[in-house]
């Protein structure tokens, strides 16, 4: 189950992490939390149809069904936090720009082209011509000019998708297929901006404070999907815009059904009641083995699982914080950790062998800026390790514990880990097991998340395990590493306090600087491996693995799947909907049988079922005349 | 149900038989009286409760904020600014007038922090689901468990009462999700199955819920989470009605019946039957109070959009407001059961008007 999909872990897109930071913010800032009268009335926040009544897709329509493991959190793509709810708004919303089929590099969106000045402070943006929205207006580039500003000056929606215009003054539109965004430093991030563009006619209607809490039923996009209905807990259903710009898609309806239980979701699947499943658990992958008409997809993953370092908890002016241990903070003894710990038999225990062992910040997914440490890598030696640490002054005492040269006592770390989800459980046993052999011991700790931030931010852990989701531009996650993200710093930038292993090095953030200016993708990619090579040789975190992401969708029935990447990628849940356009039923038999024979079974146990009730009250109230009867004899 | 008169000499019948005017205005008063009791009863309950779970979430959250921003980073200006825009910045004693006046004089339970919305509306789209799921679940293993119990007890040490007696106990003692998930894989799925039923949900998306072929379509999906709950709770009305059964027929009024010469079936219908229903009715009644916190791992084996699944999203995303919203449904839902029990066997059983 993917619980986790909210919080550190499931990142997976760019506003989900450096700028959900301040997500909840906005939405709660605004006074209409207070009072939620005063909020327009979009309609009850249930069912999202304009008209109510009538089934939702007609019967025989090719419809293309995903389980999800849980409702989204909202359709207002101002308040939206789960990657479910990103994936919606990327159906029924056009994005600017978007990522490549191949390797993610940036493609032509609703923006047919655009070119930025020379010293890249003025981007100028085709916009298509003839796009509608779904209630019929065009779409001008007047919707887009709307749509950045209101992201640069209204509260939540400055919280939501801050990290795309932190740095854009303004934008304004010339005329109706130009939009022009003027910048005060230069952003490689102007080609990757994943913000919704909104209808301004709608949208002009919802004031600043309502924002967060606008139910946005009818959702009215311009993407390749619109959305028909959404039953609270149960289903979201979209229907396909015919008239959309990059091609209609092939499905009539896509529909996203929710299964709480993943292996209710494995059965549906089996049985054909869904067609498509995503991000299942290793052993759900692996019973999916075999099963009739099945074919499961087992994509590079784009999150990892590190073992983090406490490598000295400070605040942004470098005071220190908490009582970390003198040893987490020497580099020697991180590498020393590196080589003691044996991440290739954990990838193979933990992950069932469903994912590639760890080694850079960046998964090797995004293979335009992964680094990989090729021959320098850090590869499980025990031997070495114990040589390392004795040589580094941890030699061991008495007992076998190794001693802190620092303050002359045995080391015992703090070793913190949440508790929610069982693998970061097995990480830590294992982990712990391997230090304990090279004489390093360790105390567990496992906590709720919100535990584990307080201990993690006052510097009361000295190592830890948890996860990140990566997005395809490197930048966020390569700033939690710089000097700034330190926690409990003064009240300054919006997003400051990302940094957990309190990593600071001006070199490093000076690159970090270089490559924020640097808009030459290969020229820009140096530089990040650079700055990963960096990482990697101090070990502030030791990436333990990145998980696949496993899939499995009904090949007997679809075809037209795309995997993203290309190579090993995900046929769902992408960035952009290159299967959901492209995804067409193999043949009309195959739809006429589809799943309609066992109705007709239903419909008759549910009579029976309802006959059942029926003369059960009926025999109740019998029995109770009856009685009534005896008494007059 | 009068058939206590005749056999047991209850209170009532003495006071009847005493006559006098004040006696019969008093008697006339009776029932209103007990259910004015029970009312101002359940009212101070429900008052208790409300204070309790307003305090319990301040207990629970260690720092509202970091669960409101979802154990993220955030800097020390923002948590500022949200601590006093939902005004944690003020006194617990404050916030708690806050807090009852919204409720009580907006009718405003707050809003989600998960889904953004009112509260309330977030929780209404999802009442009706779960009541019709527990709803019909309990009323047929109520109706069921009750004749298991009956019979049973009448052929005692029978056939029938040791198979259907250990049927039910077995089941009973099976964890409710366990069983779901058995059924789900036999009667829903097809791996092993016969794959005639839904694995999940409350009704397809090609069907029009409002419609006769909607409700057979929500009745099928229906079927196997509403008889896994039916299964499940079956000995808990059956052994009420066996034992209370059991201690009515050991009474002299029942062998009297048997020594007019009334048929068996009789004795058993017209006399042991009604007196053994009492607390087999309270008890029918206090389940039903729990109808509304629905059943949350039935709900969630077979993805139905309850309140139950809503509780688990609520604390997996440590949506506050609504868990308090959702809380104090479930109370009052308890408490009104009560009442409503309470008040039913005064109905019912005339000795408890006197007290």
């Amino acid at each position: 189950m993917n619980t986790s999909l909210r919080g550190r872990r499931n990142a997976r897109r760019a506003a989900f992490a450096g700028v959900a930071a301040v997500a909840v913010f906005a939405l709660a800032a605004s006074p209409a939390m207070a009072d939620p009268s005063a909020s327009p009335s979009g309609g009850a926040s249930g069912s999202a149809s304009p008209g109510a009544s009538g089934p939702s897709v007609p019967p025989g329509s090719k419809t293309f069904t995903i389980g999800i493991p849980g409702d989204i959190d909202s359709l207002n793509p101002y308040s939206g936090f789960l990657s479910v709810s990103y994936e919606l708004y990327g159906d029924v919303y056009d994005l600017l720009e978007g990522w490549s089929q191949k390797d993610y590099s940036p493609v032509p969106g609703l923006a047919s082209s655009w070119t930025h000045s020379a010293d890249g402070l003025t981007w100028t943006f085709k916009i298509r011509s003839g796009v509608t929205w779904s209630d019929g207006q065009p779409l001008t580039a007047d919707d887009v000019a709307y749509t950045f500003n209101r992201a640069i000056n209204d509260e939540a929606a400055n919280a939501q998708y801050y990290n795309y215009v932190k740095n854009v003054k303004s934008v304004d539109a010339p005329d109706a297929t130009t939009a022009v965004f003027h910048l005060s430093a230069e952003d490689p991030i102007m080609t990757q901006l994943w913000v919704p563009v909104l209808p301004k006619h709608i949208w002009e209607a919802v004031s600043a404070k309502d924002s967060g809490t606008f139910p946005n039923d009818a959702m009215v996009g311009s993407g390749p999907f619109q959305l028909v209905k959404r039953d609270p807990g149960q289903s979201i259903v979209l229907k396909s815009n015919k008239k959309y710009w990059g091609g209609a898609p092939k499905i009539d309806y896509l529909v996203y059904r929710v299964y709480k239980d993943e292996d209710a979701m494995l059965q549906a699947l089996r049985k054909g009641e869904i067609d498509a499943v995503d991000e299942i658990s290793a052993s759900g992958y692996i019973s999916l083995k075999g099963a009739p008409n099945v074919t499961r997809i087992d994509a590079t993953g784009t999150s990892f699982d590190e073992l983090g370092f406490n490598t000295g908890a400070a605040t942004v002016d470098n005071k220190p914080v908490g009582n970390g241990s003198p040893a987490a903070r020497d580099p020697n003894f991180r590498r020393a950790v590196a080589y003691a710990i044996d991440l290739k038999s954990l990838g193979d225990k933990v992950l069932q062998g469903y994912g590639q062992t760890g080694g850079s910040i960046i998964p090797p997914a995004y293979t335009n800026w992964a680094y990989s440490p090729g021959d320098g890598a850090y590869t499980y030696d025990a031997a070495k390790a114990g040589q390392m640490l004795d040589a580094a002054g941890y030699t061991k005492g008495p007992d076998g514990n190794r001693i802190d040269p620092q303050t002359h006592k045995e080391l015992n770390l703090r070793f913190g880990a949440p508790n929610d989800d069982p693998r970061y459980k097995s990480d830590v046993a294992y982990i712990s097991g391997w230090l304990q052999e090279v004489g390093i011991k360790t105390t567990t700790q496992l906590v709720a998340e919100d535990k584990l931030t307080d201990l993690i931010g006052n510097g009361e852990v000295d190592m830890f395990v948890w996860g990140w989701g990566v997005e395809p531009d490197p930048s966020f996650q390569l700033s939690t590493m710089t000097c700034d993200q330190r926690d409990t710093g003064t009240p300054s930038a919006p997003t400051a306090g990302w940094s957990d292993s309190f990593y600071c090095n001006a070199g490093y953030d000076a690159l970090f600087k270089q490559q924020g200016q640097t808009l030459d993708p290969t020229a820009r990619a140096t530089i990040v491996k650079q700055m990963q090579q960096q990482l990697y040789t101090d070990a502030p975190y030791i990436v333990l693995y990145y998980a696949n992401n496993l899939e499995a969708y009904r090949s007997d029935k679809w075809t037209g799947i795309q995997l993203q990447p290309e190579k090993g990628g995900n046929a769902f849940f992408q960035m952009g909907t290159y299967t959901y356009r492209s995804v067409d039923v193999k043949t009309k038999a195959v739809l006429a049988s589809d799943s309609g024979g066992g109705l007709g079974l239903g419909a008759w146990i549910g009579i029976v079922a309802a006959v059942v009730i029926v003369f059960g009250a009926g025999g109740f109230f019998l029995v109770r005349r009856r009685a009534t009867a005896d008494e007059r004899e | 149900m009068t058939a206590t008169t005749v056999d047991s000499p209850s209170p009532e019948a003495r006071t009847a038989s005493g006559g006098g005017r004040d006696n019969r205005i008093r008697r006339k008063l009776r029932v209103p009286m007990l259910i004015g009791r029970r009312l101002v009863g359940a009212l101070i309950s429900l008052l208790t409760v409300l204070v309790f779970n307003f305090f319990l979430f301040n207990v629970l959250s260690s720092d509202p904020i970091k669960a409101l921003v979802r154990n993220r980073h955030l800097d020390a200006a923002a948590q500022a600014h949200l601590r006093h825009e939902f005004g944690y910045d003020q006194s617990l004693w404050r916030q708690f007038v806050a807090y009852m006046q919204q409720l009580l004089l907006h009718h405003n339970l707050g809003i989600s922090t998960t889904y953004t919305q009112p509260v309330w509306s977030v929780i209404s789209t999802r009442i009706w689901p779960t009541v019709l799921l527990v709803g019909v679940s309990t009323l047929l293993s109520s109706l069921i468990g009750t004749w298991i119990g009956i019979k049973g007890a009448w052929e005692r040490n029978g056939r029938f009462d040791k198979i259907s007696n250990g049927v039910s106990v077995t089941l009973y003692s099976m964890p409710e999700f366990w069983l779901g998930i058995v059924l789900l894989l036999f009667l829903a799925g097809n791996q092993v199955g016969l794959g005639v039923f839904p694995l999940g949900g409350m009704n397809d998306v090609d069907v029009d819920v409002s419609s006769p072929s909607g409700w057979v379509n929500v009745a099928w999906h229906l079927t196997l989470p509403c008889l896994t709950l039916t299964l499940a709770y079956l000995a808990q009305y059956s052994l009420v009605m066996r034992s209370s059964m059991l201690d009515e027929m050991g009474q002299d009024y029942v062998r009297t019946a048997r020594a007019k010469g009334l048929r068996d079936l009789a004795v058993r219908r017209s006399h042991v039957v009604p007196n053994a229903l009492l607390p087999a009715v309270t008890q029918i009644f206090l389940y039903f109070g729990f109808v509304i916190s629905g059943a949350l791992t039935v709900e969630y084996v077979f993805s139905w959009p309850g309140l139950g699944l809503l509780t688990e999203d609520a604390i997996s995303g440590a949506d506050f407001p609504l868990l308090r919203g959702l809380f104090l449904l479930f109370t009052a839902s308890v408490i009104v059961c009560n009442l409503l029990a309470d008040v039913m066997l005064g109905v019912l059983d005339p000795r408890v008007r006197e007290l």
